[in-house]
């Protein structure tokens, strides 16, 4: 918007003055108080107090020069964008992308897409501490079925951006062990009046949930 | 438990249903979707991370389960291989709801192929996701011309693709294309935001201290450029072409006034300015002073008399 109001004042000031083209004011006032204000009233604040304005004032203008030329750069932008004068931008702003992509995946170990389908050798020693988490997380949905309470199904196992101890796996695997749990929190739906169940989220990460 | 839950049990609903990285089986997928059939009064996200999507009857079920939901307006759906199946791609994409998000999915060109008849269909969906895929030139020149058809979509995140310059400039294109009038008349004026660029997003580069003015970014320019509506863009192409000035000396002169005047019907005076910057270009190269009388405001005049 904003850029075609500034490229027109300047087309309209050069051309000719139509008498309709005040400046936009895009100074904030409260601002510039608080640059002048010094905490005691002697002369010297006070001088102080103008010479802070004057430079308030003076850094206005160099903002609103900033901001005429940023009008300038982007209004030239869209009018010339596909004539080929920016190919070099913009190919240097993929290969950017290309070597932030690249350390970014360095440095994110959480990547379970390509590790959850593959077990390691060792995966149920690997298993054993995100399983124990699991079981704990299921004990309390099972403890907080009841008619009068809101029931959160909540299993999560180091959700993006937590950082994996060494000896644990991106996912927890299913085992046997944990069909027990899940046993219990259905016998305990069941014995629930119909439609009173009352669940608020369902959020299950990084656990694997196998056919029943 | 699934099956429990959606057999009566349940008298209030879930807000949001997230199995992220669960490695569901598609009989998996298809209970899930009953189950949030069931939920039908507050459910309004569902999340399906890391899970494989490769089987067309689960699938279809997802879809059709989302669709008949009144509420659920948004979907996640990363890293679910959906790409490697462009008619699994389709179905889902079908799903009737407002924002998908299908970041890192193995889309290639047959997968941009069925994006760009889903766009051109121009369905209800407002934001699209399809970041760290496999789309390059080409499936952009064949997305921007599906863009020229629709009318909903606000936002399209394409970070992370295989895309160079001449990819970005045939999306721009499909916004603001200056070549002639009626090019811009059938440019989309909805898209608010087309996210090309990780490293000049605003957390990024400050992280990596590329301290220069935002519009001198690319993404600051091309978000900008996207800011412009109908009426901005043809007066931006006017100003300073003839080519485009003398097109419209092909209209006849007795709809010229109207045609320069449209915008004048929701100008304020802020923008009175640049209505009359291009009616006065205009004039110039016409050389006819009665569109002035035809297309400035009376108290316009007046200002100027003042």
């Amino acid at each position: 918007m904003r850029y075609l109001d500034s490229s027109i004042i300047i087309e309209m000031t050069e051309q000719e003055d139509w008498g309709n083209g005040e400046e936009i004011d895009y100074h904030d006032d409260d601002d510039d108080d608080d640059y002048g204000i010094v905490d005691n009233g002697d002369d010297e604040s006070s001088e102080g107090r103008m010479q802070d304005s004057d430079e308030v004032e003076s850094g206005d203008d160099d903002d609103d020069d900033q901001m005429v030329e940023d009008e300038i750069v982007v209004e030239k932008f869209i009018r010339t964008f596909n004539n080929g004068n920016y190919d070099a931008e913009f190919d240097d702003a993929f290969s950017l992308d290309r070597t932030i992509m690249d350390r970014t995946i360095m440095t994110y170990r959480v990547r379970p897409t390509q590790a959850s389908y593959n077990k390691p050798i060792n995966w149920r020693e690997r298993n054993r501490m995100g399983l124990e988490r699991v079981k704990e997380q299921l004990q309390t949905c099972i403890d907080s079925v009841s008619d009068d309470k809101t029931f959160n199904l909540q299993l999560i196992h180091k959700s993006d951006g937590h950082q994996l101890m060494d000896n644990e796996e991106p996912i927890v695997w299913h085992e046997p062990i944990l069909h027990e749990y899940w046993d219990r929190l259905e016998a305990k739906i069941n014995q629930i009046t119909p439609m009173q169940l009352v669940i608020a989220n369902i959020e299950i990460v990084n656990v694997e949930i196998t056919k029943e | 438990m699934v099956a429990i839950l959606s057999n009566g049990k349940v008298t209030n609903s879930s807000t949001i249903v997230k199995f992220s990285n669960t490695n569901l089986c598609p009989e998996g997928i298809i209970s899930l979707s009953r189950l949030v059939k069931v939920f039908d009064r507050m459910m309004w996200q569902f999340s399906l991370h890391h899970n494989q999507i490769d089987n067309m009857e689960s699938a279809r079920c997802f879809s059709m389960s989302l669709k008949s939901h009144a509420r659920i307006n948004q979907i996640y759906l990363t890293h679910c291989n959906i790409g490697s199946t462009p008619e699994i791609l389709l179905v889902i994409l079908q799903s009737d709801v407002e924002y998908i998000n299908m970041n890192n999915n193995n889309i290639e060109s047959l997968g941009a192929v069925k994006i760009a008849e889903f766009i051109e269909s121009d369905p209800p969906i407002k934001k699209l996701s399809l970041c760290h895929n496999r789309l390059n030139d080409n499936d952009a020149v064949l997305i921007s011309q599906a863009l020229k058809r629709n009318t909903k979509l606000r936002e399209l995140e394409l970070v992370g693709n295989n895309f160079t310059s001449i990819g970005v400039k045939a999306l721009l294109s499909s916004v603001f294309d200056s070549s002639n009038l009626n090019a811009i008349a059938e440019s989309n004026h909805k898209l608010r935001e087309i996210n090309l660029l990780l490293g000049q997003a605003p957390g990024i580069t400050s992280a990596f201290n590329l301290d220069i003015p935002y519009s001198h970014y690319l993404r600051g320019r091309i978000e900008r450029l996207l800011w412009l509506d109908r009426t901005q863009k043809i007066l931006l192409a006017l100003q300073d072409k003839d080519s485009l000035l003398q097109y419209l000396a092909n209209v006849p002169v007795e709809l010229i006034a109207e045609v320069l005047a449209f915008p004048l019907h929701r100008v304020d005076d802020q923008c009175q300015q640049r209505y009359l910057t291009i009616v006065y270009s205009t004039m110039r190269w016409w050389n006819m002073p009665m569109l002035y009388h035809n297309c400035v405001k009376p108290d316009s005049k007046k200002k100027r008399n003042d």
